[in-house]
């Protein structure tokens, strides 16, 4: 099942199992470099930091749950990663879906599923728990 | 760090992560903004944020996760590994982070993890469990067992 894109990715917009979206990212040099500002060292070209595939998973559904309303909390995470380090170069896509959406005490919970796959399958699969502002 | 990281002998796990750690600066949060697309300006713009309950600009949550991240491939390399970590405070733009962990039990494939300011204020914490390594479980268990 795939979510028709909402006006706005309110709590209301958000059917549990719908996938929001997929990204193609490249770890191409414009990522490489800003991860290596961001941590202080130089990316090594084949054998990348897996944290590379935790910043996609992010790009990858923030991308997709756009536009949101401001305020959302980024409450938890869970996160399976395995296979062998990415490369440079390497095209990554990223499949964002809602597992979950569900109000408790009074808060609104959405439950993310993220997959970053290479071309051999995936590399991190995670969940994104948020609170979500209205 | 000079610490040095000892390991069980039963199990070749080491007690703790090798820790990593990042200096941040409004420059770690604006390069972290470009590399995620995600250019909140609770994380990037002083105004807006000194506005909010945090008093200033706060780092994305996902740069201690991604410093955890790096804490177990240095101790781990590309072992197959699962997380599950709270997010349990902001840290402010500025702050240092440290990320590491200690092993929950003797024997087990299980760590508690964290990422830390230098005050000690812990910002992320979970658990990592290694689905791949075989683990002797920890003696009150084998006991049970017996």
């Amino acid at each position: 099942m795939h979510a028709e894109t909402p006006a706005v990715w309110d709590f209301a917009a958000f059917t549990e199992g719908a996938c929001l979206g997929q990204v193609e990212i490249e770890l191409d040099a414009a990522h490489l470099a800003l991860w290596g500002q961001v941590f202080g060292r130089a990316p090594e070209p084949e054998a990348l930091s897996r944290s590379l595939l935790v910043s996609a998973m992010m790009e990858g559904y923030l991308k997709v749950a756009q536009p949101r309303p401001p305020g959302n909390i980024h409450a938890g995470q869970t996160l399976q990663l395995k296979g062998p380090a990415p490369k440079s170069g390497q095209r990554l896509r990223v499949t964002t879906r809602c597992k979950a959406a569900y109000e408790r005490k009074g808060r609104k919970w959405v439950r993310f599923a993220s997959e970053v796959a290479g071309s051999d399958g995936p590399l991190l699969q995670g969940e994104i728990l948020t609170i979500w502002a209205r | 760090m000079s610490e040095q990281i000892t390991k069980e002998a039963s199990t070749g796990l080491p007690d703790r992560l090798e820790p990593r750690s990042l200096a941040s600066g409004p420059e770690t949060v604006a390069s972290y903004a470009e590399l995620t697309a995600d250019f909140n300006p609770i994380h990037l713009d002083p105004d807006f944020a000194a506005k909010t309950p945090f008093g200033g600009p706060i780092l994305h949550g996902t740069i201690g996760l991604s410093l955890l991240t790096q804490a177990i491939e240095a101790t781990f390399g590309d072992a197959e590994t699962a997380l599950e970590i709270r997010f349990l405070a902001p840290a402010p733009v500025g702050a240092r982070l440290t990320a590491g962990g200690e092993r929950l039990a003797e024997g087990a494939a299980a760590y508690l993890v964290y990422v830390e300011t230098d005050d000690k204020r812990r910002v992320i914490e979970g658990q990592l469990r290694l689905p791949g390594t075989q683990a002797t479980p920890p003696s009150h268990t084998r006991d049970q067992s017996q």
